[in-house]
């Protein structure tokens, strides 16, 4: 009975499945998501601590990424990256102003805060391929966060979920 | 005869091959052991004494060349000194609880010839203050040298994947 659960009636075919299953979830974790846990607070309250999420790797092969999007970035490798939200893109001028986030000289309406803080930065002139991230927490001081730019190259995708 | 000088020949080869490639290997597998002996070296877990943290700077300068180049920014602002490295190394550990360090993502390249090396890694290092724990994450490039049939780290630099603004004004 167990057996007959396990491989089926026919052995060869199920073989043959299951071969097919692994190939297909190897190659689509392999090069079209990546799961990725998140550690510390930085991105709360949209990423706590311990949560578990999925990053789409294959997006950014065919654009560009885009201001409010979360993103992993690469370190040396991929088994520990940071998850941060790109806040400006290649041209723009960005700082912060007494906690509002500034971009081209405008204030940027970001509902995904919680609280806002007091971050005050000197503007930074984004150069082609660079983009501004930050985590969604800005409660701690800007200067225990891990913010600031980052070169497109490091960017290896989108959070989806 | 000539069939026989032939397979001798193709022996020695694969031998010669097989030769070239453990000594590759054995340098790979000794600076990978010298990475996890440091990182040995610098985790501390709660309770160690003063001797025995003294004892680590020491033997944690042993893993750099006399003139080894260190720059730890942000960690450490100035470019330090194996003599430097060692009396930080002692500040910290004697004011820090517990300290952990993780290493991941190794990319090694091994030039035999020169006796170089070229490491790039993630370390992940979490700090146990006064009942409050904060964890920092670095790219860390490293080159080693061999030295009398032992490698050394010539020069750390710390990488920063994302650049922090300019400051607060």
């Amino acid at each position: 009975m167990v057996r007959r659960i396990l491989i089926g009636r026919r052995p060869r075919q199920t073989l043959i499945r299951t071969l097919i299953l692994a190939v297909v979830c190897y190659a689509v974790f392999r090069f079209a998501f990546l799961p990725v846990y998140v550690k510390g607070d930085s991105m709360a309250p949209t990423y706590r601590d311990a949560s578990l999420n999925m990053a789409n790797t294959l997006v950014y092969r065919f654009r560009e990424p885009t201001p409010g999007e979360v993103v992993v970035i690469e370190m040396a490798g991929r088994r520990t990256m940071f998850l941060k939200r790109v806040l400006a893109g290649p041209g723009d001028v960005v700082y912060f102003e007494d906690g509002l986030l500034m971009v081209n000289g405008r204030s940027v309406d970001e509902p995904y805060v919680m609280k806002h803080g007091t971050w005050t930065t000197e503007p930074e002139n984004l150069e082609p391929d660079e983009y501004f991230v930050a985590g969604d927490n800005r409660a701690m001081p800007w200067e225990w966060h891990t913010m600031g730019v980052v070169h497109r190259s490091r960017i290896a995708g989108r959070v989806v979920f | 005869m000539k069939y026989k000088t032939w397979i001798y020949a193709l022996l020695l080869l694969a031998l010669g091959v097989g030769v070239v490639i453990h000594q590759w290997d054995r340098d790979k597998r000794r600076i990978n052991k010298r990475l996890s002996q440091l990182q040995e070296a610098v985790a501390k877990e709660t309770g160690e004494g003063h001797l025995r943290t003294l004892a680590k700077s020491q033997e944690v300068v042993g893993f750099f060349t006399p003139e080894a180049e260190l720059r730890l920014r942000p960690l450490l602002s100035q470019r330090l000194t194996r003599r430097e490295l060692s009396t930080i190394f002692y500040q910290v550990h004697s004011s820090v609880d517990r300290l952990q360090v993780r290493i991941r993502d190794r990319r090694l390249d091994v030039d035999t010839a020169s006796g170089t090396a070229s490491m790039r890694f993630t370390a992940t290092g979490t700090v146990h203050m006064g009942g409050r724990a904060e964890t920092q994450m670095h790219e860390f490039h490293l080159q080693w040298v061999r030295r009398d049939r032992e490698w050394y780290i010539d020069q750390a630099e710390i990488a920063q994947a994302i650049r922090p603004p300019g400051g607060n004004r």
